[in-house]
C-alpha cells in the first residue's frame, strides 16, 4: 500500500513535470469520457432506471390494435369496464383521457395540462396523496366528480404552498372544482411521455359512453398492475381471449388481424422509439473513448522514449517488470481519473445543456442527470481507459535492452517494435473515425431528406396558436362556431394578417383525432375493417391559409354551415384509395348519426395530403368537416397567415381573441415552421449528437496522426539527413514521410470502411431516404478522412525537407 | 580489510556470443572467474574487450549463452526475468559510469529506490536511505534533485544508492568515466573505504591508475582473460596513499 503512494506520488509529479503532455491527454481523454457519460447520465434515465413507482415492472398499457391498418389505437369506454371487470391478470385497471383546462378566479387566467383519471390510477400506480387524499370510488360517478388533487408543482407555484389547501375550491373552465388532495414532489405522472401534468381530476363515463356498441370509440389510455407472479405474456394471451370474445361477440366476421389487444410494458411504452438513436448513440461514444485511449496510448509510447532510462534504471535496480508495469499503470490510471474528473465536469455540463434543448422532445427528460450510478459509471469508465490505453505503453516501456539502454546514448532496439504499435493505434483511431464519420454522414444525409419532403402545406409565414372552449360557456355547440366565427373576423381584420382559419387538429402538434366513415353504396367486405382515416373539422380559410392545395372541386365556404348541405373535403390519397378510377367529388360518405339517421356529407373537394404526424410519419388518408356544422370539439388551433414575420403578430392576434372573449387563455403560441422543425427534435438530437462525436473522433485521430508523423520524423532526423547528403531532393522526403502517413491512412480507411458497411445497418432505422451503405457518404467520408490525414502529414514532412543533413547528422 | 576464502562470484566457461543477422560476434569466450567475498576486483581491458559485457552477466543484467555462474552459492545463469529482478535488488549495487539517477527523484528517493522493490517498512527505508547518505557525505543534500548537484556529487549519491540496500557485490562501470579528476579521486577514495568496511567490489576500469587499487584485477582481450594480477593491498598501504580507516 506503502509503495502504491509512493507510486501514486511519482506519478503525480511525472505528470505535472510535462504539463504539455498531461494537458493533450487530459482534454483527450476528458472529451471521451465526458461524452460517455453524458449519454449514458441519457440512457441510464430513459433506458436503465426503472419508472418512479413501486414495482413498476407491473405496470402495462393495454391498447386496441388494429393489426392490418397498422393502427395501434386507444381503448374505448366499454373495452377499458370490459379489461377492468374480466382480465384476471391485472390487480388494478386506470383509465386516463387529457383534460387541458383553464384555470381562472385569482390571478390571470391560466391554462393547465391535466389528467381525467378513474379513482383507481392513484391505486394502480401505488401512490398516495402527501396531502389530503387521492379519489374515491364514488367520485368516479357522474355529478359527483368535481374534485381535483394538483401536483406538488402547481400548489407551490400557483397557490404559494397554500397549507390549507385541500377542501378550498377552485374554478377550472368556468365550473368549481374542490381540491381533494396534493400529491408530493417526486409524483409526476404523464411527465415521462410529455409536458408536466399539474392536475387529476376523476373521469365519469354516461350511460351511452358505455354502451358496449362503442367499443370501438377510442379515447382512453388504459394502463393496467399486472398481479404478483402474472407475466405480460400470461395477460398477453388472456387478452387475446378476451379480444376474441369480443370480436365474436360485435365484430363477427373479423380476426386478430382486424382488432386485437396489445399489452406494452408501460418502461417500453416511454422508451418508444428513442430507444434504437440512444443505443447507437452509446456505440459512437464508446467509439470516441477508443479513439481517445488509442491518441492519448500512443502519446505515451512517444513519452516512453524519452524514459528508457529510467526504467532501465529501475529494472536494474531490481523492480521486476510486473512492478515497473504497475508503475506506468498508476501514471496511465491517475492521468485517466484526472481525465474522467474533467469529464465529468463536461458531462454535468454537457447533460445540462442536452435536457435544456431537449426538454419536451425527449421522454424523461426531467430525469437525465447526474446520479450515483453515472459516477460509478464514469469511475469505472474512467479506471478501464487507464488501463487500456496504458497496458501497451506499459509492456512497452517495460520491454528494455538493459546494457545498452544504460549506457549513455544507448538505442534501444525496440524502437521498431514501438512504432509497429503506435502505426497500428493509428490504423484503429482512423477505423474508427471513418465508421463515426459515416454513421454521422448517414444521419445528416437523412436529415436533409427529411427537409426536402413536402409536408403538403406551406409553414412560412404562419403563426398557430391553442385554445380550449370552456364547457360552462361553451357548451352549447352553436356558441362554440359563433366563437370561432368572430375571433376568426377580428383576427382577419388585423394589419398584416393576410388570412386565418381554425382546425380541431393542428399538423405535426403531436395530437391526432381519426375516426372509421363508410361510403354510400358500398359494403365493408365480411372479414375487413370499416375504412379508416384522420379527420379534422377546420374553418372556412384553413386551407388557404395553410395553403394545401386544392386538386379538384373546392374548398370550404361561409354557406357551409350547420343549417346547410353536410359536405366533406378528402385529401387526395383518400381519393386515389377509394375512388381509384371515379371523381369523388358528389359522392358521399358518413361516420355519424345513426344506423337509421345517418348523416351523410357529400365530398366537395379533393386537396393535397398533409404529411399530419411528422415528415416522415407514416400517411393515413384525411378527410376534413366544417367547424361550422360540426363544433364537437372544444380544443381550437387558430392559425395566421401575416404578410411578414408571423411572431410579430403574436400579441395583436391575443388581443383579438381576449375582444371576443376575455378569459379565453391562449397558449402554445408558435410559427409553423418551429413545429414542422420540432417533429424532426428526435431525429435532430440524434443527428446533433453523433455529429459531433464524428467531428471529435475525426480531431482526435487527425491529431493522432500529426502526433505520430511529427514523432517519426523526429527519429528519423539523422536517416532523413543522410538521405538528403545522398542527394535526395526535397519532394523525395515529402514523398516518403507523406506516403508513410497515408499508407497508414488508407488502411485504417479500407478498415473502417468495412466496418462500416456492417455497423451502418444496425442504424438502419434512424435513416430516412438514404440506404445504411449509402455510397455517396461511403465515398465523401473516405475522400474527407483521406484529405485531412493528408494535410496532417504534410506538416510534418514540410518540417522534415527543411532538414539541414550537415546538422542532422550531427545530432546523431 | 582482507578478502575471505570463500568464493561469492564464480564464473565458470562463460561465454556470450550475439548474433546479428547471420553474423555471430563472440564477446565472451569462456571466462573463468572467481571473486571471493570482501575481495576488491578490477576487470581492465581495451575498449570491446568484453567488460562492460562481463559487468552486465555479473549483475545479471544479461544471461551467459553458455557456461556456469554461481552467486553466493546459488546458481543464476538460467533464472527467470522475475528471479533476477529479486537476486539483483537484494545481492547486487551497481554504480554507473553515467551515474544513472532518475532526475525526477531526490537525492533522499533515488537511494530510497531499490528498498522500494523490498518488503521493507519505510521507518527501516529511511534509517538505511540516511546511514547511506551520511557515509557517502551526502546528508545535507537530500532533499536535492540531480540537477541541482555536482557530476562527483551525483556520483556519491549513487554509490549511496548501491549501498543502501546492503548487497552482497558492488559492480561499478567505469565509475570515474564522467568525472574530473579530482572527483575520481574522491570517488575512488569512496570505494576503498566501502571495500575496507568489508564491501565485495568489482569495477569495470580502462584506467590503470585506478585498476591498482584492486586486490585482483582480470586483463580482458577479445573476450577472453589474457592475466590476471594478484596485489591485496596492506592496510598499512592503503594508509600510506592517504586512506584513513
Amino acid at each position: 500500500m506503502q509503495t502504491l503512494w509512493q507510486d501514486v506520488r511519482y506519478a503525480a509529479r511525472m505528470l505535472l513535470k510535462n504539463p504539455g503532455f498531461t494537458a493533450v491527454a487530459v482534454v483527450a481523454l476528458a472529451l471521451g469520457v465526458g461524452a460517455n457519460t453524458a449519454i449514458f447520465s441519457v440512457v441510464n434515465a430513459i433506458l436503465l432506471r426503472p419508472l418512479a413507482y413501486k414495482d413498476p415492472e407491473q405496470l402495462v398499457f393495454i391498447n386496441h390494435n388494429y393489426v392490418k391498418t397498422n393502427l395501434k389505437a386507444s381503448v374505448s369506454v366499454p373495452g377499458y369496464l370490459h379489461y377492468r371487470d374480466n382480465a384476471k391478470s391485472f390487480s388494478e385497471v386506470a383509465a386516463i383521457s387529457g383534460w387541458a383546462v383553464n384555470l381562472t378566479g385569482e390571478g390571470e387566467p391560466e391554462r393547465l395540462q391535466g389528467m381525467a383519471v378513474t379513482p383507481s390510477l392513484f391505486p394502480t400506480l401505488g401512490a398516495a396523496a402527501a396531502q389530503g387524499r387521492t379519489f374515491t370510488e364514488e367520485e368516479g360517478q357522474v355529478g359527483s366528480n368535481r374534485v381535483v388533487v394538483l401536483s406538488h408543482g402547481l400548489w407551490e407555484r400557483r397557490f404559494g404552498s397554500y397549507p390549507a389547501i385541500v377542501g378550498k375550491t377552485v374554478s377550472l373552465n368556468g365550473e368549481a372544482y374542490t381540491v381533494v388532495g396534493v400529491m408530493p414532489p417526486s409524483f409526476q405522472f404523464g411527465r415521462e411521455l410529455g409536458p408536466a401534468v399539474e392536475l387529476w381530476s376523476p373521469i365519469a363515463f354516461t350511460p351511452e359512453q358505455q354502451n358496449p356498441n362503442n367499443l370501438t370509440n377510442e379515447f382512453l389510455q388504459v394502463l393496467a398492475r399486472l398481479r404478483p407472479g402474472v407475466t405480460p405474456g400470461q395477460a398477453q394471451a388472456e387478452l387475446d381471449t378476451i379480444a376474441e370474445n369480443l370480436r365474436r361477440q360485435y365484430m363477427p366476421g373479423m380476426d386478430a388481424s382486424n382488432w386485437t389487444l396489445l399489452l406494452t410494458p408501460a418502461g417500453e411504452l416511454v422508451v418508444g422509439e428513442i430507444r434504437p438513436a440512444l443505443l447507437v448513440l452509446l456505440g459512437a461514444v464508446a467509439f470516441v473513448l477508443l479513439i481517445a485511449c488509442a491518441n492519448v496510448a500512443n502519446l505515451m509510447l512517444a513519452r516512453a522514449a524519452s524514459r528508457q532510462k529510467e526504467i532501465a534504471v529501475r529494472t536494474a535496480l531490481g523492480a521486476s517488470r510486473l512492478r515497473v508495469i504497475r508503475q506506468l499503470l498508476t501514471e496511465s490510471v491517475l492521468l485517466a481519473l484526472v481525465g474522467g474528473g474533467l469529464g465529468l465536469l463536461i458531462a454535468m455540463w454537457g447533460v445540462d445543456l442536452l435536457v435544456r434543448l431537449n426538454e419536451d422532445k425527449i421522454p424523461r427528460a426531467h430525469e437525465i442527470g447526474l446520479d450515483t450510478n453515472v459516477l460509478f459509471f464514469t469511475l469505472g469508465v474512467s479506471l478501464l481507459t487507464g488501463i487500456i490505453f496504458g497496458l501497451a505503453p506499459a509492456f512497452q516501456t517495460s520491454k528494455i535492452e538493459l546494457q545498452d539502454t544504460l549506457k549513455e546514448g544507448g538505442r534501444s532496439g525496440r524502437s521498431a517494435a514501438r512504432r509497429g504499435v503506435r502505426d497500428a493505434l493509428v490504423v484503429l483511431e482512423v477505423t474508427f473515425a471513418v465508421v463515426l464519420l459515416i454513421g454521422a454522414g448517414l444521419l445528416i444525409r437523412s436529415f436533409f431528406r427529411l427537409q426536402q419532403v413536402d409536408p403538403g402545406f406551406e409553414p412560412e409565414g404562419v403563426l398557430s396558436m391553442q385554445m380550449s372552449l370552456p364547457a360552462a360557456k361553451y357548451g352549447e355547440l352553436p356558441k362554440r362556431a359563433q366563437f370561432t366565427r368572430d375571433m376568426l373576423e377580428r383576427v382577419r381584420a388585423l394589419p398584416g394578417v393576410l388570412s386565418a382559419g381554425t382546425t380541431t387538429i393542428l399538423p405535426m402538434s403531436g395530437n391526432n383525432s381519426s375516426g372509421s366513415f363508410r361510403i354510400e353504396g358500398r359494403q365493408v367486405p365480411q372479414g375487413e375493417n370499416s375504412p379508416h382515416g384522420d379527420r379534422w373539422m377546420v374553418s372556412a380559410d384553413y386551407f388557404e391559409t395553410m395553403r394545401i392545395p386544392l386538386v379538384r372541386g373546392r374548398y370550404f365556404n361561409a354557406h357551409d354551415r350547420a343549417e346547410g348541405a353536410q359536405v366533406a373535403i378528402i385529401d387526395e390519397t383518400m381519393a386515389r384509395k377509394y375512388w381509384p378510377d371515379e371523381d369523388p367529388v358528389g359522392k358521399r360518405i358518413v361516420f355519424e348519426g345513426t344506423p337509421q339517421q345517418p348523416i351523410w356529407r357529400e365530398v366537395v373537394g379533393i386537396v393535397g395530403h398533409v404529411k399530419h404526424r411528422g415528415l416522415e410519419g407514416e400517411s393515413r388518408v384525411q378527410y376534413y368537416v366544417p367547424y361550422d356544422q360540426r363544433p364537437t370539439s372544444p380544443n381550437l388551433y387558430l392559425a395566421v397567415r401575416g404578410a411578414g414575420d408571423p411572431e410579430a403578430l403574436a400579441a395583436s392576434v391575443r388581443d383579438a381573441i381576449r375582444s371576443v372573449d376575455p378569459d379565453m387563455p391562449v397558449y402554445r403560441v408558435m410559427t409553423m415552421e418551429r413545429l414542422v422543425a420540432d417533429s424532426l427534435a428526435q431525429r435532430r438530437f440524434a443527428m446533433f449528437l453523433f455529429g459531433v462525436f464524428a467531428g471529435l473522433a475525426l480531431v482526435l485521430a487527425v491529431v493522432g496522426l500529426y502526433g505520430v508523423m511529427s514523432y517519426t520524423v523526429t527519429q528519423r532526423t539523422h536517416e532523413i539527413g543522410l538521405r538528403m547528403a545522398l542527394g535526395a531532393q526535397a519532394r523525395d522526403i515529402l514523398r516518403m514521410v507523406v506516403g508513410q502517413g497515408m499508407l497508414l491512412v488508407a488502411v485504417g480507411i479500407v478498415v473502417g470502411l468495412g466496418g462500416a458497411f456492417a455497423l451502418t445497418r444496425l442504424m438502419a432505422s434512424l435513416l430516412y431516404g438514404v440506404s445504411a451503405t449509402d455510397p455517396l457518404v461511403f465515398a465523401g467520408i473516405a475522400l474527407l478522412l483521406g484529405l485531412t490525414a493528408l494535410l496532417a502529414s504534410y506538416l510534418p514532412a514540410r518540417r522534415a525537407m527543411k532538414v539541414d543533413p550537415m546538422v542532422a547528422l550531427r545530432y546523431e | 580489510m582482507s578478502a575471505s576464502s570463500e568464493p561469492l562470484v564464480k564464473l565458470d566457461g562463460v561465454k556470450k556470443v550475439f548474433y546479428t543477422d547471420e553474423v555471430e560476434t563472440h564477446a565472451l569466450s569462456g571466462i573463468h572467474l572467481d571473486i571471493k567475498k570482501g575481495e576488491y576486483v578490477a576487470i581492465a581491458g581495451p575498449s570491446g574487450c568484453g567488460k562492460s559485457t562481463l559487468l552486465s552477466i555479473l549483475g545479471l543484467l544479461d544471461t551467459p549463452t553458455e557456461g556456469e555462474y554461481v552467486l553466493n552459492g546459488t546458481p543464476v545463469a538460467n533464472l527467470s526475468l522475475s528471479e533476477r529482478a529479486r537476486i539483483r535488488n537484494r545481492e547486487i549495487g551497481f554504480i554507473f559510469q553515467a551515474f544513472n539517477l532518475i532526475g525526477d527523484l531526490t537525492v533522499y528517493e533515488n537511494v530510497e529506490l531499490p528498498l522500494t522493490y523490498r518488503d521493507m517498512s519505510s521507518s527501516e527505508r529511511r534509517q538505511r536511505v540516511e546511514e547511506a547518505l551520511l557515509k557517502v557525505g551526502m546528508s545535507h543534500r537530500m532533499k536535492h534533485y540531480p540537477s541541482q548537484l555536482s557530476g562527483g556529487q551525483q556520483q556519491r549519491v549513487a554509490v549511496a544508492r548501491a549501498v543502501a540496500g546492503n548487497p552482497s557485490i558492488l559492480l561499478a562501470d567505469e565509475p570515474t568515466g564522467n568525472l574530473d579528476s579530482t572527483n575520481s579521486e574522491a570517488v575512488m577514495n569512496l570505494l576503498r573505504e566501502l571495500h575496507a568496511g568489508g564491501a565485495t567490489i568489482c569495477m569495470v576500469t580502462h584506467d590503470p591508475r585506478y585498476a591498482k587499487y584492486a586486490d585482483h584485477t582480470f586483463h580482458l582481450f577479445d573476450g577472453q582473460v589474457v592475466e590476471e594480477t594478484h596485489e591485496p593491498k596492506a592496510e598499512a598501504e592503503l594508509e600510506e596513499s592517504g586512506f584513513k580507516l
